[in-house]
């Protein structure tokens, strides 16, 4: 009995949002349309688990944000490494990072579409230009905090310097470069919705506005929810991954 | 040294810019770049057009009216709570669920909802940017609040200070480089928003995203880029100043 | 001196070969467009299977000297030789320990010992054998499957210890490696430390601050002046070993302290800080 009081103390905050949720929709004084009760969306949540329609824009949408997540990860990891490595690289690269970093890079992505056409093209260079950011300023800062005294005890054992890269610079640089890869992937979550939301044919983004177009607020909070826990299960993968490989901190 | 390399750094950046820009120009004039993508010149002389006849004013007028409303909006309710929370015990206990379930939602997919309610108006637009700038903001107040020293707090009690006090004299202080980490994020995300938001559900209006929504489906790929290059400009220039900010209340923070 | 006789423990002092020679070492920083002189001169002839600390006022460049012998950082001029060769470079000749454990934190405690070995491509089985070696030797072997982050400052630097060890190397530099940890933890592994030595008898290159911990250790007590650093005086440790801990009671004991301690703090003048 205790500790079902204790669990709501603890959850307080959510279970008032859920009430003053439910007294809204039932005061009347919205259109159910425009505010259904949370028993009405969990129905459209529901119905809509079948559907192929929501599946396979699921997938689509799925497949362009790791796309574009890999690629920034493919390119942008030994890119912050080469950085925190050569001087020169680092002087000659630096300058794009510092201003392009508070650019919203996203505003380019019109140009993306006459480029690459209004297919899954133009989304996954969006999203990989948004995601490559985080993780070449995470890997590059985590790269130049690798503990110098690391390098000199792997030295002092009479490592090369090929050794010394990938058993001793590369392990040291990891957490970093997963901390790029968690800032990252939200990121590229948002930025896969918001292209397809600005102009697609298919997607989870596609989806949400097409239902919003007929203005059922229960369909379109229904794929806010499937939105958020693809969002929250990338995240959930991406940290078991991480704990595999970086399982010392 | 310091001010050598820090000099080094600026003609390089200009020197990779004008480079960068040379090298567009003659790859549109030698026409290797598809030709719908204007060349530089095309699009600066656009901007000074639109400058000059005054047509771009309102566009940026009312775009930097949103985004400067809607993070103020965050900075000051982001930052309050947070230092709340971050202080108060209770309160904190209060948000922390909240937190976590509400931070993981892909703040962008509430745009369509915010659209039903409140239809395109700046509400559904500063809304959509307080929600998704607040998240960031505040955590890095609650984080910044909950990781100060206890030494600080400790002493600051034994000499009799006010929990008021503690709050402004010594909290806010110590947590200002943890807050400022979080504004920074926040005025990022502001500019997405913005951008986002008057690119989507828009017929007629003003705002640089509707702008270059406006221009792109007259193929007008010129005024397109030159809706960009204010864009990004003006995010820049926001972010120096938000570290200009920092770098005079903070100066005795290292970085 | 072969290895056999090492470990059959032939005597150390009095053998007339060269463990680390130091010709004349100068290092001069560049800092801002200026030059600071860190070290100025320094002579030292280390022979084998002695154990030599090296004292100085703070901030005299007894680390860097120290940098400097492992190959870790450039000198300016001057040569150092180990075991009748210039060296100039990082090498497993020299076995290193920081003040900071360098246990790699991704490495368990066994792998961690096992790295250098790895590196020089041992056969396994010698490898797992002087693992097990060196860790029982620092009394860690049942931690040999944990993480160091697992470890206590203490366990950490003599896992670091067992690490130097494996590898072999013909002389061991220890920079500060225990400055790190509380004084009661400290004075038990220097008592493990002088065990352990006793029983290898390599050649120590011992940097500290901490005056009892140079005369309960060493054969020798190299005193630094301050910057530029030169050798102010050298002070042979004639006490018997193998030494117990009760032995910092002892009035000889007591004197050598006090009488480094002079030599510290004329280089360090007091006086003058004081305002006296």
């Amino acid at each position: 009995m205790s500790s079902i009081w204790q669990l709501i103390k603890k959850y307080q905050s959510l279970i008032l949002v859920v009430v003053v949720w439910q007294l809204m929709a039932l005061s009347g004084l919205f259109s159910e349309q425009l505010f259904p009760g949370i028993e009405k969306i969990a129905i459209v949540f529901l119905e809509l688990l079948p559907t192929s329609d929501l599946w396979s824009n699921i997938g689509i949408t799925l497949y362009r944000i790791l796309a574009g997540f890999a690629l920034a990860a493919i390119v942008g990891v030994p890119l912050g490494i080469a950085m925190s490595r050569s001087r020169t690289f680092d002087n000659i690269m630096q300058p794009i990072f510092t201003f392009g970093y508070p650019v919203p890079r996203v505003a380019l992505y019109p140009i993306f579409v006459l480029i690459f056409g209004i297919g899954s093209g133009s989304k996954i260079f969006t999203i990989f230009l948004e995601c490559i950011f985080p993780i070449v300023v995470n890997t590059y800062y985590g790269a130049k905090r690798v503990n110098i005294l690391y390098i000199w005890s792997g030295q002092n054992m009479g490592a090369d310097k090929r050794k010394l890269f990938w058993r001793v610079f590369l392990p040291g640089a990891m957490p970093s470069i997963f901390t790029g890869f968690r800032i990252a992937l939200p990121i590229g979550v948002v930025i896969a919705v918001l292209t397809e939301m600005i102009s697609s044919s298919n997607g989870i983004g596609y989806l949400l506005t097409y239902l919003s177009a007929s203005l059922s607020q229960s369909q379109v909070l229904a794929v806010v929810v499937y939105i958020s826990l693809i969002g929250y299960a990338l995240d959930r993968l991406l940290l078991y991954v991480r704990n595999r490989f970086v399982y010392w901190s | 040294m310091q001010n050598n390399s820090k000099k080094w750094f600026v003609l390089t950046s200009i020197g990779e810019i004008l480079f960068f820009l040379l090298l567009w120009q003659v790859l549109s004039i030698t026409s290797w770049f598809p030709t719908y993508v204007s060349s530089p010149v095309e699009i600066f002389s656009r901007i000074g057009e639109m400058f000059a006849d005054g047509s771009i004013y309102p566009h940026v007028g009312i775009s930097l009216y949103r985004t400067i409303l809607g993070f103020l909006l965050v900075v000051l309710i982001g930052t309050v709570l947070g230092m709340l929370a971050g202080f108060f015990k209770p309160i904190g206990n209060f948000f922390d669920p909240l937190i976590s379930f509400f931070n993981p939602i892909p703040k962008i997919a509430l745009l369509p909802v915010f659209l039903v309610w409140f239809g395109v108006t700046d509400v559904t637009r500063i809304l959509i940017i307080f929600t998704s700038a607040f998240f960031p903001c505040f955590i890095a107040t609650l984080d910044g609040v909950r990781n100060i020293n206890k030494l600080y707090l400790w002493s600051a009690e034994n000499m009799g200070a006010s929990k008021f006090k503690m709050l402004w004299r010594i909290i806010l202080p110590a947590a200002l480089p943890k807050i400022f980490d979080g504004w920074r994020v926040a005025l990022a995300l502001t500019f997405v928003m913005m951008f986002s938001s008057e690119m989507i559900g828009t017929s007629t209006g003003h705002g640089l995203g509707f702008m270059i929504l406006n221009a792109d489906s007259y193929g007008r790929v010129d005024i397109v880029l030159a809706g960009v290059f204010i864009i990004a400009l003006l995010g820049f220039i926001f972010d120096r100043l938000l570290i200009l900010l920092r770098n005079r209340v903070l100066w005795w923070s290292e970085r | 001196m072969t290895e056999n006789e090492i470990a059959a423990g032939g005597s150390p002092l009095g053998k007339e070969k060269s463990a680390i020679k130091i010709n004349k070492v100068r290092k001069v920083f560049t800092r801002n467009d200026e030059e600071i002189e860190a070290i100025k001169e320094v002579n030292l002839d280390i022979k084998e299977g002695e154990f030599v600390s090296v004292v100085g006022p703070s901030g005299c460049g007894k680390s860097t000297f120290l940098h400097i012998v492992g190959g870790f950082i450039d000198k300016t001029s001057g040569e150092v030789i180990v075991n009748g060769k210039e060296v100039n470079k990082p090498g497993p000749d020299r076995g290193m320990m920081f003040q900071e454990s360098t246990l790699y934190p991704w490495l368990k405690v066994d792998r961690n010992v096992a790295w250098g070995l790895e590196v020089q491509k041992l056969p396994k089985k010698e490898i797992k054998e002087r693992v097990e070696y060196f860790l029982k030797l620092v009394g860690l072997w049942e931690f040999k499957n944990n993480l160091p982050s697992e470890l206590s400052g203490g366990m950490k630097q003599r896992v670091s210890l067992a690490k130097v060890l494996a590898f072999n190397p013909e002389v061991l530099l220890m920079d500060e490696p225990f400055g790190a940890l509380d004084s009661q933890t400290r004075e038990m592994m220097q008592a493990e430390l002088q065990r352990i030595w006793s029983e290898s008898r390599k050649s120590v290159l011992f940097v500290t601050h901490d005056i009892e911990e140079a005369v309960f250790l060493s054969d020798y007590v190299v005193v630094l002046s301050k910057r530029p650093s030169t050798v102010k005086e050298v002070i042979k440790i004639d006490l018997p070993r193998p030494r117990e801990i009760s032995i910092r009671k002892s009035y000889d004991f007591v004197d050598y302290r006090n009488k480094i301690w002079d030599l510290l703090h004329e280089e360090q003048n007091v006086k003058q800080l004081r305002g006296v």
